[in-house]
């Protein structure tokens, strides 16, 4: 008879902390680009003689982390040493934590077709990361190198590692909860969360049950860059594993390295190398008391995590899915958003014109939502036009543009436009109706004389108005005055 | 102290002790015995387990990479087992290796764990002495001083000579040895104050009044001098 298999996931994911400096020393943490070596001190070189100092503002992150997740925070926390020799550790042991971690128990809700996963959060602690190795010749690996050249830029730079229950049944939904807990520390300010350049490390811990009762052991995946490299990564590992054990064979325990290019996992270490990591508390670092009140003024001080706000973009606003998921994924678009409706605009008219009209701008100009240059409220101006009709969608456009390219108010760029603000006086309109007009003469001779039955030639002579007007005219007032002035001079 | 007098101290010492005691009580101190029974009789296999395994982590970093002695080797691994080989003495070789054993797993909670139990049983019972008394006086060493290199092939008689300082140190609290005279031999003897935490101020201040009423001469006679010759690297 045939088994079925089901997949037990478990992950490790690494968040590198959004602080200006290390955890341990005053060195600052923006290594990349940076000159090897040129962000370094006694303290995170591990020099003799030197001592550690906590960064407050990385506790305070993975306090704020914790709390969003639903953890129990610590009164008392403790860093331990990690001892295991490599070349891109300084100190030949890594400050972390182990018995006493900041945050115990909290978890994550995944949602997948309408559904909703809880997925457990074992602990949250801190420690610090490693230099980087970069080897000179061979395969790119330690072995056959001819020499390895050290970079201890990144060493000390202060991780949050968020470890999870083996909760996760699917590669997908391993992914959706990656991406969970990508939109969090964003929404929380504490990391940028980018996996490409190594913000967030996710490691897979990933076994498969049978359902006669066996077991395989639990493989450890590393080197998943990508969200999809992750799901690929795991289905590869599904098949492999329950091909193993379809065989009656055993799944050994083991790390395994996922290759991007091939598609495949390949064991990458060997059973000799297995650590006994002597871990002790670091009788540098005195354990860390916190004040209650701290700990309670920085859960009142969370922002609108994203499920919250999920919950109410789509029932409040009642925004699409595709709509909440590109403000759930970046917080600053969302606040945007926020602040147009907040100025009276209707959140779908909001929604929308920041998805095609404020995305467009950002795709071609860059730099993200920060750098922006039209203020919401300008925005909501614009908006407010369009909405009381005084402004077509296309004029809209156009102002919009000088708004973003040269940085003008709303006020300023209708005028640069062109067009002043708000609707032309009403007799302003009826002079400009009289020349369009007069300047078709033949067309007013032949509706008068009833030659327009689909009534397409006022429609045409609407639209050379509303042409003339810039858009600053109500285009159903347009065509009511068009029939009073052609109806009155009969 | 009451245990004091079960150890076998080097009599010269012994006297030497019990003259500072009178000349404390010349300069108007009162004399209370006291009793460290956890201190003296755990204290010194406590402080070898805990201090070789901070020692074991501290040193892990003289790996050779990125600074000081590197011996090559045609693999990382051989690299730092020869640095380490031939950079580390016979003591701190053996410190590392005790460090390493007392942190490994399935160890740690026999070896570690418990010393630190245990430090934190000396802390309060040194807190519990300094209920009564500002400050405490005890011999230094059980023995006079020995040659350089001449314990180091006999660790445990080595680290016994240990056995009234290292308390101090695990307890936290500030102590001072105080040169009372020389002896037969012409090495220095020696008593040892310890004071409450933070009381280092205080300490001193005794130490000055007790220095002076002994007249201690500042400099050795010149025939010790033959002492401190020769002997291995430790
Ligand atoms: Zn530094």
């Amino acid at each position: 008879m045939t088994c079925s298999y089901t997949p037990v996931i478990g992950l490790e994911i690494h968040v590198q902390l959004a602080t200006a400096t290390k955890l341990f020393c005053a060195c600052p943490t923006g290594y990349i680009g940076a000159v090897p070596n040129s962000n370094v001190c006694p303290v995170c070189l591990g020099l003799p003689g030197t001592l550690p100092v906590p960064n407050a503002r990385a506790v305070e992150f993975s306090l704020r982390t914790a709390l969003a997740l639903g953890c129990s925070v610590q009164r008392g926390t403790r860093f331990h040493r990690k001892n295991y020799f490599y070349p891109d550790l300084p100190k030949a042991y890594q400050i972390s934590q182990y018995d006493l971690p900041l945050g115990l128990g909290g978890s994550l809700d995944v949602r997948m077709d309408g559904d909703v996963h809880r997925i457990r959060i074992t602990r949250v602690h801190m420690e610090e990361d490693a230099g980087k190795l970069v080897h000179a010749c061979g395969d790119g690996r330690l072995s056959g190198a001819d020499h390895s050249l050290a970079d201890y830029n990144r060493a000390g730079i202060p991780l949050m590692e968020i470890v999870s229950e083996p909760d996760i049944r699917t590669p997908r939904e391993a992914r959706e909860y990656v991406a969970e807990l990508r939109r969090l520390v964003r929404c929380l300010d504490v990391s940028d969360g980018d996996m490409e350049s190594g913000s967030l490390r996710v490691d897979a811990n990933i076994s498969v049950k049978c359902s006669d009762g066996r077991w395989g052991s639990k493989v450890e995946i590393k080197n998943m860059n990508s969200l999809r490299a992750l799901e690929r990564a795991l289905d590869f590992e599904i098949v492999r594993q329950t091909a193993v054990l379809e065989k009656g064979e055993t799944v050994f325990q083991e790390t395994r390295h996922w290759d991007d290019v091939s598609g495949h996992t390949r064991s990458s270490r060997s059973k000799e190398e297995a650590h006994d990591y002597r871990y002790f508390p670091d009788p540098d670092l005195p354990p860390l008391f916190f004040e209650e009140s701290w700990v309670t003024s920085i859960a009142a001080t969370l922002p609108e995590l994203p499920w919250m706000r999920r919950e109410r973009y789509a029932s409040t606003f009642g925004l699409s899915g595709d709509d909440v998921g590109v403000f759930l994924e970046d917080r600053c678009l969302a606040e945007y958003f926020d602040a147009l409706v907040g100025a009276g605009v209707t959140p779908s008219r909001a929604a929308n014109w920041i998805r095609t009209e404020v995305l467009r701008v950002l795709n071609e100009v860059g730099g993200g939502m920060a750098a922006f240059p039209v203020a919401a409220a300008e925005l909501a101006s614009l908006l407010a036009a369009v909405e009381r009709r005084e402004l077509s969608v296309t004029a809209a456009r156009e102002v919009f543009d000088a708004m973003h390219k040269e940085h003008l108010s709303f006020e300023k760029a209708s005028r640069r436009c062109g067009i002043a603000s708000g609707n032309l006086g009403e007799n302003a309109l009826k002079d400009l109706l009289r020349s369009v007009l007069e300047e078709n003469a033949d067309v007013v001779e032949e509706i008068r004389s009833g030659g327009d039955v689909k009534g397409k030639k006022i429609r045409f002579l609407q639209g050379l108005v509303m042409r003339k007007a810039r858009g600053q005219a109500n285009p159903e007032s347009v065509l009511q005055l068009l029939e009073d002035m052609l109806r009155g001079e009969q | 102290m009451k245990e004091f007098s079960g150890f076998d101290v080097d009599p010269e010492l012994r006297n030497t002790l019990v003259h500072a005691a009178r000349v404390c009580q010349d300069a108007g101190a009162e004399l209370v015995d006291i009793s460290l029974p956890v201190t003296i009789g755990f204290g010194l296999a406590c402080y070898y387990i805990l201090a070789p395994a901070e020692a074991s982590s501290n040193l892990a970093r003289y790996d050779g990479v990125r600074y000081g002695l590197r011996a090559e080797g045609d693999t990382l691994l051989e690299q730092y087992f020869r640095t380490r080989g031939a950079g580390f003495g016979k003591e701190v070789k053996r410190r590392i290796l005790t460090g390493t054993y007392v942190l490994s797993s399935g160890y740690y909670d026999a070896y570690y764990l418990t010393a630190q139990k245990v430090r934190r049983r000396i802390v309060q019972e040194f807190a519990q002495v300094f209920s009564g008394v500002d400050a405490i006086l005890l011999p230094t060493s059980p023995c006079l001083p020995f040659r350089r290199g001449e314990l180091v092939d006999d660790p445990i008689r080595m680290y016994l000579t240990d056995v009234f300082t290292l308390p101090v140190n695990l307890a936290g609290l500030p102590g001072l040895s105080l040169c009372t005279g020389y002896a037969k031999n012409g090495l220095p003897l020696s008593v040892q104050l310890v004071g409450k935490a933070w009381s280092e101020q205080q300490l001193l201040g005794t130490a000055a009044v007790l220095e002076s009423r002994f007249g201690t001469p500042r400099i050795a006679p010149l025939e010790t001098k033959t002492h401190f010759k020769g002997g291995e690297r430790l």
